[in-house]
């Protein structure tokens, strides 16, 4: 039996803002285009692990502080 | 909108065109825009099938070509063009494209084996008996499959 799909969640909305970043200026820094950074935020698109990593990497927090599964 | 998205688009125009010319060069029937087209094929020669095939093969390099060109002068000094979701997104344009070719393909060798096995009903049928009907099925499919990949980009970027 395969297991239930779960969901990616993410704090980047809260992240970004609270840091005055637009969503180009991530995307740039992430090596991303706007949109898909836009997806992310809106839960439609869930990233590669790299991508994450980066992303995370981008805000200097922890991985588990910009993202959850929920299962 | 992302440049793949925007390229999506255009392209999906260019295959429109392209299928209205494929249409137009095959079948006869009512009178669109000063050409015939329906639903009945007409008989050609081998000379005028081939002339036909590559004329579509070189509008489509023409058009993929004016297409990608027009982007990438409008697009400037854009970073990223295509990031991982556009490759994602593309992937699943292509299977989506692989599938409609493949079921209709087999839909096309289904109804020639059924056609010769159990001929004789009145249902509608493709006179593939024919050079043109032949050419005419393969190229319609190869020319639906491209929309249909640009039809599931569109759809994929809206959906995701």
């Amino acid at each position: 039996m395969s297991p239930r799909k779960g969901r990616v969640r993410n704090n980047i909305r809260n992240l970004r803002t609270a840091r005055g970043l637009s969503q180009g200026a991530l995307a740039e820094q992430v090596g991303a285009t706007r949109q898909t950074i836009n997806a992310i935020e809106q839960e439609k698109y869930a990233p590669s692990l790299e991508l994450a990593f980066r992303i995370a990497y981008a805000f200097k927090v922890p991985f588990e502080d910009v993202w959850e599964f929920e299962d | 909108m992302p440049q793949a998205e925007r390229y999506a688009w255009m392209s999906l125009i260019a295959w429109a065109a392209i299928l209205f010319f494929l249409l137009t060069r095959f079948t006869a029937g009512v009178e669109v825009l000063g050409q015939s087209l329906g639903l009945t094929i007409v008989e050609q020669s081998a000379g005028r099938l081939l002339w036909t095939y590559v004329s579509l093969a070189v509008i489509a390099i023409i058009a993929e070509s004016v297409i990608a060109g027009v982007l990438a002068v409008h697009a400037g000094n854009a970073d990223i063009e295509k990031d991982e979701r556009d490759l994602a997104i593309e992937a699943r344009a292509n299977l989506a494209s692989y599938w409609f070719t493949a079921a209709a393909l087999n839909v096309i060798v289904i109804q020639v084996l059924a056609n010769a096995a159990y001929g004789g009903h009145t249902l509608p049928q493709l006179n593939l008996t024919s050079l043109t009907g032949v050419a005419f099925a393969l190229l319609l499919v190869l020319t639906l499959g491209e929309i249909v990949k640009r039809i599931a980009l569109i759809w994929n970027y809206r959906a995701a």
